[in-house]
């Protein structure tokens, strides 16, 4: 399951049925696809519109000083705040600056630029107006860079540095890249109207649509000025509308944003690519990681796949593990050994009932092909017949016996509870067992008093005449066996005590396991038994919800005791559960 | 040739008692190990039949002690037929092995085979010299291809004599492997039975050594012996 083969990579269909969904390396390497891709997707996503938004900021506020500072002074020199210091003359590739008078006629101005008849400028001075100072000479002057050479003569060149403050949009800018882009002066524009729609004033280059009205801002009043609605992204440029405090004019100033607009594409790609890379790594250490942590769980699977019926003593090699799989391999080789016990009981079971099956068959078999042999006397012939009715019998009680254990082992062994008095049965059992003491040579005697269980009384008779059958094979000669019946507040006690030779702890230990015989029972009376009564006799016991044990010392002989619950014990008991399902308990008398 | 059986089970005891007897064994016969082992150790027996489960002593503890001094050929008869088990009684020198329950004729034969190995043999028929040859699969004896009708005690003398030609076989080793431990072995039971075979067979084939016991030549000196008695008729 875990170990997937290389052929299964080939099968696209179904790949999540094949790969991930029952291998953990591939589920891990899916789902930190999933989670690292989420991740940086929105990291991604984090960085590019942070960068969008501050790019934005930093036009927009640039714009606004710039429209401000067009307001304060009413009109608008020949300079445009640049990116690469703001006090430059811009001048198109003729060598003109955006708002230069006299254009000679014919010559097309910059595409998509409204001609410069209005120009605020010319307009300006034809009033009489004394020029108002430039906007750029409030502006600190910076070196130029060696690049902007071509600024030509008009560039004013200054070294100075004291820039006032609020004004540093102007310092911040980067160079801008004239070669790609075009001459800066493409970059800025203005138009600056009356309420009432009137242009007063306006840059050279003009877009045509940048007159459209800007939507209705919902502000009133000076929070107008920071009224987001009052900027706008039009045809891959940036408009800024400012208002006078008294909002009787207003001025539009916008500038192209291309470069802003490639930067942000060029971040986006580098993100991207990043972002791939760092998937595919994720991607390789995950499945490294993942092999890496799963190969010890590889290592489990493969001895536990090894294991067979004949290779049950192989365990999981805990030593190199030293994580929480550790604890697993410890779990599992518990489990290894239970089964192995489990295994060995069966086989030995198995074993064992062969042994004493075949044997009678065995005798049958023997005494049947050696009568036949050849002409035989009756005398003989008859002692034939006699040993294989021997062994037939033997047989009859051993496949019952077995299959007692079998109805027990599943739960069929069907008892007809009813409440009985323990005294008559076990002096039933004690009158039927009395001939073979008395062949023995053995006393018998008994102390019995009345206590009433809820029970079976042909099972329990049953163990009675097996406990007794013990203690006659194992007794000593001219041995004694004594039984009392006692009770105490919640429970009867049947002990049947003999004189016996008792039994080794080890015997004791193995006692109630099928086939386990004390050996010397086998020679002293020729082995009737099988093993299995102390077996039976623990399973119908635990059937009535009571407990067998045995007491013994060797050489001194052994007490087996049963004890039962008494019947007022169990009776409550009892009563609910056949008011609760009186079904049950009638197909079970029926039955019986 | 004299068996000894160890089996704890009455009555296969008693069938296997049966059909060793049938086939002309000299059969001893013990309930438990410790039993077992002590005529195991005691007599000089040809082949065991060695249980595997048995009471006092188990066949395996039994096998052990009795290797230790003895090389007495056992099979061993179970009940118990796990591979491991087999494995476990073959190492532990048991020479055949055989399963619960058996064929009558299969038991026969691994025991004759076992026997038959222990004497050096690895043929069933056997040439004799002077036209006799004994076939130990149907217990006959043949003389010029004419069967010699024998009696199971004369067969086993004979039988056993045959199986260690060769070799002077001494008086008190054909008691011990012909006779059970309940026969009565009058000392002149074997003479009786040895003039009756000699009788059937010629006189030649059976030489007496005096003091000693008896002797069956192999091939090669018998066939001296034929060239000398040929001699004999025709001086």
């Amino acid at each position: 399951m875990v170990e997937l083969t290389s052929k299964r990579w080939l099968g696209i269909p179904g790949l999540w049925n094949r790969f991930a969904s029952r291998s953990i390396r591939g589920s891990l390497v899916v789902w930190v696809t999933l989670l690292l891709g989420a991740v940086l997707l929105f990291f991604a996503v984090v960085l590019y519109e942070t960068n969008r938004r501050l790019t934005i900021e930093r036009i927009e506020s640039e714009l606004r000083s710039f429209g401000f500072s067009v307001l304060a002074n009413g009109r608008f020199g020949n300079r445009f705040p640049t990116t690469d210091g703001g006090n430059r003359v811009d001048r198109d590739r003729h060598g003109r600056d955006g708002f230069e008078r006299e254009r000679p006629i014919g010559e097309p101005g910059p595409p998509g630029m409204i001609p410069p008849e209005q120009n605020s400028d010319a307009a300006g001075r034809e009033a009489g107006k004394p020029p108002l100072p430039l906007i750029a000479d409030q502006f600190p002057q910076e070196q130029p860079e060696r690049r902007n050479d071509r600024n030509g003569p008009n560039s004013r060149g200054g070294g100075r540095n004291d820039f006032p403050p609020g004004e540093s949009f102007l310092r911040n800018a980067g160079p801008p890249d004239f070669d790609r882009r075009g001459p800066p002066e493409r970059m800025y524009f203005f138009v600056r109207r009356e309420e009432t729609g009137e242009i007063i004033d306006r840059s050279f280059d003009l877009p045509e649509d940048a007159l459209a009205p800007f939507p209705e801002s919902k502000l009133r009043g000076p929070a107008a000025i920071h009224d987001p609605t009052q900027s706008r992204s039009v045809n891959g440029r940036w408009e800024v509308k400012v208002f006078d405090p008294s909002r009787t004019r207003s001025i539009v100033v916008g500038r192209w944003i291309q470069r802003e607009w490639d930067d942000l594409q060029r971040l986006l790609l580098r993100t991207g690519l990043i972002a791939l890379l760092s998937l595919i790594i994720g991607i390789a250490g995950t499945w490294l990681l993942a092999r890496r942590v799963l190969s010890p769980l590889d290592d489990i699977s493969k001895t536990v796949d090894k294991l067979t019926a004949s290779t049950l003593n192989q365990r999981i090699d805990v030593a190199p593990l030293k994580t929480e799989l550790q604890a697993l391999a410890e779990v599992l080789n518990a489990t290894f050994d239970r089964l192995q016990a489990g295994f060995e009981r069966q086989v030995r079971f198995t074993s064992d009932a062969s042994h004493e099956l075949r044997t009678p068959i065995a005798v049958v078999l023997a005494q049947t092909e050696h009568a036949l042999a050849r002409e035989r006397s009756a005398q003989e012939y008859r002692q034939a017949l006699s040993a294989c009715g021997r062994s037939a019998s033997r047989m009859r009680t051993l496949v019952e016996s077995l299959l007692a254990l079998a109805r027990a082992d599943s739960g069929r062994l069907q008892l007809n509870c009813q409440p009985i008095d323990l005294l008559p049965v076990v002096e039933h059992a004690i009158e039927s067992i009395k001939p073979k003491a008395e062949t023995n040579q053995l006393k018998l005697a008994a102390q019995l008093t009345s206590a009433t269980v809820f029970g079976d009384a042909v099972f329990l008779g049953q163990v009675v005449t097996n406990l007794l059958n013990n203690a006659i094979e194992y007794n000593a000669p001219e041995g004694m066996i004594f039984v009392t019946v006692t009770s105490d507040t919640d429970s009867a006690r049947i002990s049947v005590v003999d004189t016996g030779r008792g039994m080794s702890a080890e015997e004791r230990s193995h006692l109630f396991e099928r086939f386990f015989r004390a050996d010397a029972a086998r020679s002293a009376s020729g082995s009737t038994g099988h093993g299995l009564g102390l077996a039976i006799c623990r399973e119908i016991v635990e059937l009535h919800g009571g407990k067998i044990d045995v007491s013994t010392e060797l050489g001194r002989g052994s007490t087996f005791c049963v004890v039962l619950p008494l019947y007022r014990e169990v009776a409550a008991k009892i009563t609910t559960e056949i008011e609760a399902d009186p079904e049950t308990i009638n197909s079970q008398t029926t039955s019986e | 040739m004299r068996a000894l059986i160890v089996e704890d089970q009455p009555d296969l005891l008693f069938a296997l008692r049966g059909m060793l007897e049938d086939e002309g064994y000299a059969v001893d016969t013990a309930a438990d190990g410790e039993s077992g082992l002590h005529r195991a150790l005691v007599w000089e027996y040809d082949v065991i039949v060695l249980d595997w489960m048995l009471p006092r002593l188990s066949g395996f503890d039994l096998l052990k002690q009795l290797r230790a001094k003895k090389s007495t050929p056992v099979l061993m008869l179970t009940a118990r037929d796990g591979v491991a088990d087999r494995v476990q009684g073959l190492d532990q020198g048991a020479d055949d092995y055989l399963v619960k329950p058996f064929d009558r004729g299969e038991l026969l034969a691994r025991l004759r085979a076992l026997i038959r190995r222990a004497a050096g043999e690895s043929e069933s028929l056997l040439e004799l010299g002077q036209g006799v040859t004994i076939n130990l699969i149907h217990r006959k004896v043949f003389r010029d291809d004419v069967e010699i009708v024998l009696t199971a005690r004369e067969y086993s003398i004979f039988e056993y004599l045959a199986l260690h030609r060769g070799r002077v076989v001494p008086r008190t080793d054909l008691y011990d492997h012909i006779f059970d431990e309940n026969d009565e072995s009058l000392s002149n039971l074997l003479d009786v039975h040895i003039s009756n075979l000699r009788r059937k067979l010629g006189r030649d084939v059976i030489e007496t050594r005096r003091g000693l016991g008896y002797i069956i030549h192999s091939q090669a000196s018998s066939a001296e012996l034929v060239d000398d008695a040929s001699h004999d008729s025709a001086s």
